[in-house]
């Protein structure tokens, strides 16, 4: 079953495994004015990807990841995964937001386990074994009891990390995460995730990051997109053909975010 | 009497009603701007004012009632009764917007403060420029509860009876009672139906558009709700407002707590000075007979007896309780239900609040014929009138709070019904559901003293079995003005004891649970 699955992965490594297709979204704001925050946008994230979508502030990147997180109807478009449409949140889909949103009266474990709880045929205990596992993974051993209130920034976005992939999403759709971390815990979170993303059976397949931060987005990512001030629409790509670890001092690393600032501008 | 003498009268009973509860109203917003200014701006005012405030509004409202109208007639016999009457409208309106306006002063952000004292900006600018534009919103949010609760006892304060006296000043309360008296049916549905009309009429014309000046809308109508677009073309404005008292228990309590907290400083000049004061009226009443009065009060309860005291608690506590337990039961699906279709809470929040402010006493004499046999359930009738809208009110505007970004996160994870409920809507409303809760007990323990025994004229609805409002109400209209005030102190004691007791324990009881404390 699994070897199959990987052939079949490896098969398609060339087709997208979530589209937005040719997708446009406005507001409504006050007295009935419209605000137009992405205009015909298409983009495909394809199978074991990591992309980047680099834009300012205000340009719609939080819209377009509700879109495809299927939590927003967009006004005209749609996303597609593995080529169905997709009209609502799917646990193949995660999402994770820029500020951790945990439930203060739920322990860490338990804000873990409500991602399970739409997962058919599942016992409590089998739910419980499975958070632990994810908190063990991304570190947070020892502090399943604990709640959010006694977490710090750092440790608080890991739970919602686990909590975004115990369901095995194939996507994960990341929300500036780092945004909100003092640089030293982002280090060492944008580190950890490169880890998980080299484990070889390890969900998800594919990962979308927003940012304005270039340096950031050109760190971790395999393929960048530059969006342009709202409304959102894709200026230019651009691959970054580097190994990982990326040293961010090194003159190459330099050049592909110079490209991306022309990009930007 | 013709048809149009009958409708001609009921509309300008309701005029005169409405002038005073208007003047009432005016007199509320100015004692509030007054009081709540000064207690949000001056410390030592504030700890003397705040707890006094809070003791005065868990204090039945009719209880007022006996010494007002001595004090006001005695004083000015002729326009004595009108203010006497104006007085005791005041008392049901003003508090909530009193808190309103110390709340919002409190919070003005301290650098704009510094400004204004650096620039020496005078008092009278301050306010102009200032205070009042900051407490307006949240004082113009209170106009509508404050009315709806004003109007609950319009009945009660426009028919002063007390022993020997008895005035009837013209208004929606005594031509209600003459046409039950009369039997007038006609002449009741007319009063009624011209009262809904204009109840209505207020609702659409002068409170809604009065909140939406102050709160710009933001969304779009969905189409399913397209259709009942004529509510708002009448409100004027796109989108009802919520007719929510904004201050929760919790901001409130903590309000108080702090300043008690303040209090217990040692060096606290002024709690000595106020200490002093107290033990100083103290000494005085008791060497001028003021030990006579005390003692006059205990004998009073000797002579009602403490078994009918605590009899009459017993099943007044009871009707309290289940009249809230009552509202907590439907409120809670009924909010949950619709609290996330921001266009059906607004329509339904709407029409609560205009049927919230159709005072139940004055609809009484329609239920009164087919509910005779029926006493307790007519009086359930009456404390559930006082109570249900808060704990519904409370529980939207806690869910309505609830932050977009969890709504989004239980969307994404595809929660199921019963466990959104579980373990987000419930917890995260809990604060102002015992907001509401307390807010409604206090409606009830008030409302107890029309419901337990209503008299309209000479019709007089009591239940069979006793109740401390139907003591009260008795004692009032006997004339024992000692009588009275016994069970306004047993009453007033059991109210504050179970605020204190029971519901902040439960407060921060559940508090604490949650981690939202
Ligand atoms: N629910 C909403 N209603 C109205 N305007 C919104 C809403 N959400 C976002 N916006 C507006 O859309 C624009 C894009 O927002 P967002 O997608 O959050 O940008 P970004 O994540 O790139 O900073 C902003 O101007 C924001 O104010
Ligand atoms: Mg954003």
């Amino acid at each position: 079953m699994k070897t199959s699955a990987v052939a079949e992965e490896k098969e398609l490594d060339a087709s997208p495994i979530l589209q937005v297709v040719n997708v446009s979204h406005s507001f409504f704001t006050k007295k009935g004015a419209v605000l137009e925050v992405i205009r015909n946008m298409s983009l495909d994230l394809y199978y074991g990807e990591f992309l980047g979508v680099v834009g300012q502030s205000g340009s719609g990147k939080t819209t377009l990841l509700k879109i495809m997180a299927g939590l927003i109807k967009p006004t005209d478009g749609k996303v597609l995964y593995k080529g169905k449409a997709v009209n609502g949140p799917t646990p193949a889909i995660s999402l994770v937001f820029q500020e951790p949103v945990l439930f203060p009266w739920l322990t860490v474990l338990e804000n873990v386990m409500l991602a399970l709880k739409r997962v058919e045929n599942i016992s409590k205990e089998e739910m419980k074994i499975k958070a632990q596992s994810f908190l063990d993974m991304v570190g947070l051993s020892g502090f399943e009891n604990s709640y959010p209130g006694e977490l710090s920034g750092g440790m608080k976005q890991r739970v919602v990390l686990a909590r975004a992939l115990v369901t095995n999403p194939d996507v994960l759709l990341m929300d500036e995460p780092f945004s909100n971390l003092d640089p030293l815990t982002a280090v060492s979170l944008r580190r950890e995730i490169d880890l998980l993303r080299q484990h070889e059976t390890l969900p998800p397949s594919s990962v979308l990051l927003v940012s304005h931060n270039v340096e950031e987005i050109v760190e971790l990512s395999d393929r960048v997109l530059v969006l342009t001030s709202r409304p959102a629409q894709i200026a230019g790509e651009v691959k970054i053909d580097m190994g990982k670890p990326r040293d961010r001092r090194s003159p190459r690393f330099y050049e592909y975010v110079d490209a991306i600032f022309t990009l930007m501008s | 009497m013709d048809y149009v003498e009958v409708f001609l009268i009921s509309l300008l009973a309701i005029g005169a009603s409405y002038a005073r509860m208007a003047l009432a109203l005016l007199f509320s917003v100015l004692f509030s701007f007054a009081i709540g200014i000064a207690a949000g701006t001056n410390k030592s005012f504030e700890k003397v004012a705040i707890p006094v405030l809070d003791i005065l509004q868990s204090i039945p409202i009719l209880g007022f009632f006996p010494v007002a109208i001595q004090l006001f007639y005695t004083a000015v016999p002729v326009i004595g009764a009108e203010l006497a009457a104006i007085f005791l409208i005041f008392t049901s309106q003003t508090w909530n917007i009193t808190f309103a306006v110390y709340e919002s002063t409190r919070f003005i952000r301290s650098e704009l403060l510094d400004t204004a004292r650096f620039l020496r900006i005078n008092l009278l600018d301050r306010l102009r420029y200032l205070y009042i534009p900051t407490c307006l919103p949240r004082v113009v949010r209170n106009f509508q509860p404050s009315w709806a609760n004003g109007m609950f006892f319009l009945v009660g304060s426009e028919i002063l009876t007390f022993g020997e006296t008895e005035i009837q000043l013209f208004g929606l309360g005594t031509i209600v009672s003459r046409f039950t008296v009369e039997g007038n049916v006609t002449g009741i549905a007319t009063v009624l139906m011209l009262l809904v009309f204009t109840t209505v009429l207020i609702n659409l014309l002068v409170f809604i558009p009065l909140n939406n000046l102050f709160e710009a809308p933001f969304r779009k109508p969905s189409r399913r709700w397209e259709k009942f677009g004529f509510l708002r073309k009448i409100a004027k404005a796109p989108k009802p407002h919520l007719p929510i008292p904004v201050m929760t228990f919790f901001e409130y309590n903590r309000a108080v707590g702090e300043i008690v907290k303040r209090l217990t400083i040692p060096s606290s000049l002024l709690r000595n000075l106020a200490f002093f004061i107290l033990a100083g009226l103290g000494v005085a009443l008791l060497a001028t007979g003021g030990d006579e009065f005390f003692e006059r009060i205990y004998e009073t309860l000797q002579r009602l007896g403490f078994e009918t005291i605590a009899l009459s608690s017993f099943y007044s506590f009871v009707r309290v309780m289940a009249a809230v337990g009552f509202s907590v039961a439907w409120s809670l699906p009924a909010a949950i239900a619709i609290a996330r279709k921001p266009d059906l809470s607004a329509t339904v929040a709407t029409v609560f609040q205009v049927i919230a402010s159709i005072p139940v006493t004055i609809v009484y004499p329609l239920l009164a014929e087919s509910l005779a046999n029926m006493p307790e359930l007519r009086a359930f009738i009456m404390i559930i009138a006082a109570t249900q809208w808060y704990v519904f009110f409370q529980v939207l505007a806690g869910l309505r709070n609830i932050p977009q970004v969890e709504l989004e996160v239980v969307d994404l994870l595809q929660l199921k019904t019963w466990d959104r409920v579980k373990l987000v809507y419930l917890p995260r409303s809990a604060p102002a559901l015992i907001t509401g809760c307390i807010t409604a007990a206090g409606g009830a323990w008030n409302g107890l003293v029309v419901a337990e025994r209503l008299v309209l004229g000479d019709v007089v609805a009591e239940t069979d079995l006793p109740g401390l409002g139907k003591l009260l109400s008795q004692l009032t209209y006997a004339g024992d003005l000692l009588g009275s005030i016994a069970v306004i102190i047993v009453m007033s004691g059991i109210i504050v004891l179970m605020n204190r007791l029971f519901w902040k324990r439960l407060y921060d009881t559940i508090g604490s649970k949650l981690k939202i404390m």
